[in-house]
């Protein structure tokens, strides 16, 4: 083939072009530490890694909600076993009164009971993130009272609603425990029996005093379900970390560069393009000119 | 022969080799010129009638060319022109797209329904509720920038296109005022070489921008057609303009708008393509999924109860856009904007979170809402709404991975054909110094003749004074 002056310098320029490209490009990657920048640097692998952090930012937004519904459980649970150990205390006040040399002291005791169910009515009005613990869905009352008479009342009309949270793409978790399942009537009527019977100077209603006693079974199983919710939700959070990390190596894997690697085509690049310079430097500046 | 016809013969080789040195003088000036022709003097014998020789002459001085490879490489640069203005007006929607990145729509689409996902079991928390609006903004926001990116990249199509018709009738006027001197000279018997490179030139700038066929006829006149369309010959020029048929841009003929041209190949090709198909159908697509975002979850949203204000909760209350005087919801999705419900974006307490109605802390709708994202939906042929957006990416980058291949191998293939054009048709400053050495010492010894033949003559005159 016949080399023309402008041959030569074609060739190089388009030659050194291409390695100047190819600089870029392992810049641009070395210093975002991606193999991709656009979605036609590779199709698959981009729509892929947009798949993978819309995963992973499902994933963070189901652990915040797990972390928000095992705090809302325990408080929850919190709740529950102070409102236990106010049950246990009339119990055992009731459960005292029921004897002769007590008898003087029935008023005292009652005193005792109502200021056990004034705290069993505050905490199950209680709230976590403007919600009441234990009212349900129904959030617009609140869920005890006590009426004018210092019985202890059930106020709001619904509280068995299940408040729910989204742990993964189509399961949810209910993270309260709805005061129906508390039976707070039952408890209340109860309470408010014991003591109008011991304000009436008479000793405490066995059959109330049993009543409660079989409420606060009722409660300990309550709280050993919410428990199991808790420990539920707890194993979920680790398995949602697990997932993430897996995630996270695995677009590390497929996304990131490998420094070391790239570091070696930069510099093979580079000596390319000396190599590429050196050359022309060479061979354009000699021809026969010089020897004429 | 007498002693004078050997002056005159040593006399028209000196004239012919100093001819043959300006001609290769001209090549060493333009070994840089890439749109100039290698020049060959062609020598021959010069016959008296008598069928003596009669010295030297210069036959002709010929510019080499291949028409054959000058064809193939106006077809690949307009192949060329056609993969590179497509790949670079794909690259500029890739840019609008901006993914993948955190900045790209799949993010904005995710935040919003990972906010309702949140909401779900916190459904009367007033800083989730606001969350839950503040992503909704961001989401229209950023879709309004990539419909207005993509609309943009269309119209700045339209200015390229509007730049390359000027620059096609610039080239066609050119070229048949070329064609008209070169005929002229032709007539007239003088070098036409360097006017042929000229409009040569002028041809392959037009292959560039438009598909052209060049049919060489007599006197050296090329005929050039653009698009199917008459172009240019010595008689005249055609003219264009762009032309509005039915919301697609053409390129039709000045003289008779309803006469279009046949856009096959060249810059045009890549503009007229992308403005007319390639752009409507990725507005089009957003506008789709647009539809049916606002749609699915103005369809669950209004299902859902609102938290109660006063003593109740409403109902009924579209997400996007704004009820009408019959009910039907209305301006949802307008111009690329999606349009949170103003009754919203003033008052968070109206995102209906609730399936139950004066239910505060219930969050099941918001939930459905959240669990949108994941749903495969018939209106979307089957795919959820981040797969759909997925599939519109896909089509987008294919189409950039296959301009950008098609960059690559015609630039390949266009390469390696210039190279035999230059190999044809390009100045070798070797070779022509090596010319020059060459007729320098046929100058030398057609100048020796001359002596020579005045030491015959000196003689010969000697002869008779003695």
């Amino acid at each position: 083939m016949r080399i023309s002056n402008s041959m030569m310098t074609d060739d190089f320029l388009y030659d050194n072009n291409q390695i100047q490209q190819n600089l870029v490009k392992i810049q641009t990657q070395l210093s975002t530490n991606s193999k991709i920048q656009t979605v036609s640097d590779d199709v698959g692998l981009s729509l892929s890694s947009i798949e993978w952090e819309t995963q992973l930012s499902k994933y963070q937004t189901y652990s915040k909600n797990v972390d928000n519904g095992k705090d809302f459980i325990n408080n929850s649970l919190s709740a529950l076993g102070s409102i236990n150990t106010d049950v246990q205390n009339i119990i055992s006040q009731a459960t005292s009164a029921d004897n002769a040399l007590n008898s003087q002291n029935y008023s005292t005791i009652a005193g005792t009971i109502k200021n056990s169910l004034s705290s069993i009515v505050q905490t199950m009005n209680t709230k976590y993130n403007g919600m009441y613990l234990f009212g349900g869905t129904n959030n617009q009352a609140d869920p005890v009272s006590l009426d004018s008479n210092g019985n202890a009342v059930v106020t709001s009309g619904d509280i068995s609603g299940e408040v729910k949270t989204q742990v993964s793409s189509a399961s949810n978790i209910a993270i309260n425990i709805p005061g129906s399942s508390i039976e707070a009537t039952k408890i209340f009527d109860s309470i408010n029996q014991i003591i109008n019977t011991l304000q009436s100077g008479q000793a405490p209603d066995e059959t109330a005093i049993n009543t409660l006693e079989a409420s606060y079974q009722g409660l300990l199983n309550v709280q050993s379900t919410g428990g199991s919710t808790y420990n539920r939700l707890d194993n979920i959070s680790q398995q949602l970390a697990t997932q993430q990390t897996n995630l996270q190596t695995m677009i590390t894997n497929k996304l990131k560069v490998d420094p070391a690697q790239l570091s070696i085509y930069l510099q093979n690049q580079q000596y390319l393009l000396q190599m590429s310079d050196k050359i022309l430097a060479t061979t354009l500046s000699k021809s026969l000119l010089d020897y004429i | 022969m007498g002693i004078g016809n050997l002056l005159d013969v040593a006399s028209r080789a000196l004239s012919v080799y100093q001819d043959a040195m300006s001609i290769t003088g001209q090549n060493i000036s333009n070994a840089n010129n890439t749109d100039y022709s290698k020049q060959k003097v062609i020598f021959a014998s010069d016959v008296t009638v008598g069928g003596t020789g009669n010295g030297v002459k210069i036959a002709d001085i010929e510019r080499v060319r291949n028409t054959l490879i000058d064809t193939q490489v106006q077809n690949y640069q307009s192949t060329l022109s056609d993969s590179t203005k497509r790949s670079d007006s794909l690259q500029q929607i890739e840019s609008v797209l901006d993914e993948p990145s955190t900045d790209g729509l799949s993010t904005y689409f995710t935040n919003f329904f990972n906010s309702f996902s949140q909401l779900t079991a916190t459904p009367n928390s007033t800083s989730l509720r606001l969350n839950v609006i503040q992503q909704a903004q961001q989401l229209s926001t950023r879709f309004k920038e990539v419909i207005d990116g993509i609309l943009t990249v269309q119209s700045s199509l339209q200015s390229d296109a509007s730049a390359d018709v000027t620059s096609i009738n610039g080239y066609l006027k050119d070229i048949c005022q070329y064609n008209r001197e070169i005929k002229a000279a032709t007539i007239q018997g003088t070098n036409t070489n360097q006017l042929k490179d000229e409009r040569d030139a002028e041809i392959t700038k037009l292959s560039s921008l438009i598909n052209i066929s060049v049919k060489q006829g007599n006197y050296g006149v090329a005929t050039v057609n653009v698009a199917g369309l008459q172009g240019a010959d010595e008689q005249g020029y055609n003219q264009f303009q762009l032309a509005s048929v039915n919301g697609q841009m053409r390129i039709a003929s000045q003289n008779d708008s309803t006469n279009y041209g046949i856009v096959n190949s060249g810059e045009m090709n890549a503009i007229l393509d992308l403005f007319n198909n390639k752009i409507p159908s990725y507005k089009s697509n957003f506008d789709t999924l647009a539809n049916v975002f606002v749609d699915q979850v103005n369809s669950i949203h209004m299902s859902g109860n609102t938290l109660v204000q006063g003593s109740v909760s409403s109902t009924g209350i579209p997400f996007f856009g704004k009820l009408d005087s019959s009910g039907k919801v209305i301006n949802a999705y307008q111009d690329g904007v999606l349009n949170i419900n103003t009754d919203i974006s003033n008052n968070s307490n109206n995102i209906a979170a609730s399936a139950t109605a004066n239910t505060d802390s219930n969050g099941d709708v918001a939930n459905q809402i959240s669990q949108l994202g994941d749903s495969k939906l018939t209106s979307l042929n089957g795919k959820s709404i981040l797969d759909y957006y997925n599939t519109v990416l896909n089509n987008e980058g294919t189409e950039k991975v296959s301009a950008d291949n098609s960059v690559t191998s015609s630039t390949a293939i266009l390469k390696s054909l210039q190279k035999q054009q230059s190999s044809t048709s390009g100045v070798s400053s070797d070779e022509e110094m090596t010319n020059v050495l060459v007729y320098q010492r046929s100058y030398e010894a057609a100048a020796k003749l001359v002596s020579i033949a005045n030491d015959m003559l000196t003689t010969i005159i000697n002869m008779v004074t003695t």
